[in-house]
C-alpha cells in the first residue's frame, strides 16, 4: 500500500495577545487537478477539512482546465456560519504524489479556498492519520 | 519538513494574494489577487506550487 507525509503549510496569523505577527500551520496538500481531459501544470494547496462533507474548489480552477462549470449539477452548500453558496458538481481526478483519485468536486465562484472534504476525497482512501502535535497528516493510498 | 519554506515577514506581504511558489516553496514565481488571473499568468510554467495566503487578522473556520 502507497502511503504520502504532507506536513503542515505555513501561512500568517497574528498572535491575540501580543499583536505581533506569527507562523500559523495549516494542513495543506497539493493537489493537481485533471477534468474535461486536461490536467494543471500546477499544484494548488487544498485544505485539509475534515468537517467539509465534500471536495470544495474555486471555480476557476475549474474553468482553466476548460469546465463549464455552470454545465455541472447545482448544489447548495451550506456554510457554518449559515451562509449558503451555489455549487457545480464534475467529475475529476486528483493527483497526490503519483497517486490518482476519481472522484467529483463542487466548483465555487464564491469559494476561494479550495478544500478537500470527506465524500469524495477522505472516504477514497485506505487510511488517514492526522498528528496535530507533529503537524503533519499520513495518508495511505 | 516546512523550515526551509517562506518566512512569516514575507508571507505576510502576501495575505490574501494566490501566490506561485517555487516547488520547494521558498521563491516567488509569481502572485496575483485571483487563482484565474493568477493561473492565466503562470500559463508557461510547470512545477509549481500554487496557494491561497489566508488573511492575518483571521482564523479559519471554513
Amino acid at each position: 500500500m502507497r502511503d504520502a507525509t504532507f506536513y503542515y503549510i505555513p501561512d500568517v496569523g497574528i498572535d491575540n495577545t501580543t499583536g505581533k505577527v506569527v507562523e500559523r500551520l495549516r494542513p495543506k496538500i497539493p493537489v493537481r487537478l485533471s477534468a474535461n481531459f486536461n490536467t494543471s501544470k500546477v499544484l494548488v494547496d487544498c485544505l485539509f477539512d475534515t468537517g467539509s462533507d465534500r471536495n470544495l474548489f474555486p471555480a476557476d480552477w475549474g474553468r482553466s482546465l476548460g469546465l463549464k462549470i455552470e454545465k455541472g449539477k447545482k448544489v447548495k452548500i451550506g456554510g457554518i456560519g449559515g451562509k449558503e453558496l451555489i455549487a457545480y458538481t464534475h467529475k475529476v481526478t486528483l493527483h497526490i504524489q503519483g497517486n490518482k483519485i476519481i472522484t467529483e468536486a463542487d466548483f465555487s465562484a464564491e469559494q476561494n479556498t479550495p478544500l478537500l472534504g470527506r465524500i469524495g476525497f477522505m472516504d477514497k482512501v485506505t487510511e488517514i492519520i492526522i498528528n496535530e502535535r507533529k503537524r503533519y497528516i499520513k495518508i495511505l493510498f | 519538513m516546512y523550515n526551509d519554506y517562506m518566512k512569516v515577514k514575507e508571507l505576510i506581504k502576501l495575505q490574501n494574494k494566490w501566490v506561485a511558489f517555487s516547488k520547494d516553496r521558498t521563491k516567488i514565481i509569481n502572485k496575483a489577487s485571483s487563482l484565474g488571473e493568477l493561473l492565466k499568468k503562470i500559463k508557461k510554467q510547470d512545477d509549481l506550487v500554487v496557494s491561497f495566503i489566508h488573511p492575518a487578522d483571521s482564523y479559519l473556520s471554513p
